[in-house]
């Protein structure tokens, strides 16, 4: 029916308004409905990621998966932001959603990075149990001289 | 519920220095660690052990959002304890280092 993918607007952000214009996708239900699932479905598995990330525990030879999902997790909003940023003001409904999931995805790709290596793993866990050792032994805030 | 908020070492170290450089950032930062005693968690846990929680935190004074701004590491374990652990600004440094980490773990076992 369209002769525009989603790959071609990421590639010719600048003439998009002109050819959806001469395309007639303005009058498609099938393009509106293509462009607000693809930012509702990004923002809704962002966050289940995100979820997922922070509640399971991954066994140690997922490092490297981890760490592609990281580098995927880092190029998706980019190109969410060149596609959604190039559509006319008309599609703002779906502009913002894009965006919010793009921002998402950026938190996403910060904390996958963050536990990506078993050193790092190794490391927090040395944190945790010498914050359990010395917990007794920490100031309350409200004693501290960082706000005196 | 009541939360008691215990600062570590590397924190109070690293908030100084950045008192230095956001000067605004102290008011900010008492009204962030009121809100924590009656709040915790905040923020998301970073996965594994579910102890060590990450909060994202803007500067409003200068106009610095959640996003670019600051991540504050914290230690919550489900008890009334919440111990920020480490603060940074992103800019500066995208995430602590493996080596700063235990340097912090180190600072804490320095108390006993």
């Amino acid at each position: 029916m369209t002769a525009i993918t989603f790959d071609d607007m990421a590639i010719e952000p600048i003439s998009l308004e002109r050819r959806i214009d001469r395309l007639k996708l303005l009058t498609s239900y099938s393009f509106w409905a293509e462009v607000i699932a693809l930012a509702d479905g990004s923002l809704e598995l962002v966050r289940e990621m995100r979820g997922c990330v922070a509640s399971c525990t991954m066994p140690a030879h997922f490092d490297a998966c981890l760490t592609r999902t990281a580098q995927a997790a880092t190029s998706i909003p980019v190109k969410t932001r060149k596609i959604y940023g190039s559509l006319p003001w008309y599609f703002w409904f779906a502009k913002r959603k894009a965006f919010q999931a793009a921002d998402e995805w950026e938190d996403l790709a910060e904390d996958l990075s963050f536990i990506a290596t078993a050193e790092r793993r190794k490391s927090l866990d040395s944190l945790v149990q010498a914050v359990q050792a010395a917990k007794d032994k920490l100031p309350s805030w409200r004693d501290s001289d960082l706000f005196q | 519920m009541t939360f008691t908020v215990k600062l570590s070492p590397t924190f109070e170290r690293q908030a100084k220095a950045l008192f230095a450089k956001f000067p605004a950032l102290k008011s900010e930062l008492h009204e962030y660690l009121t809100v924590l005693e009656s709040q915790a968690p905040r923020g998301e846990q970073v996965q594994r052990h579910r102890m060590i929680w990450k909060d994202r935190l803007g500067i409003k004074a200068h106009q610095i959002g959640k996003r670019g701004g600051l991540r504050v590491l914290m230690y919550f374990d489900g008890s009334s304890l919440v111990c920020p652990l480490m603060i940074y600004y992103k800019p500066d440094l995208s995430q602590p280092t493996d080596k700063e980490i235990r340097a912090a773990a180190s600072e804490l076992l320095e108390l006993l």
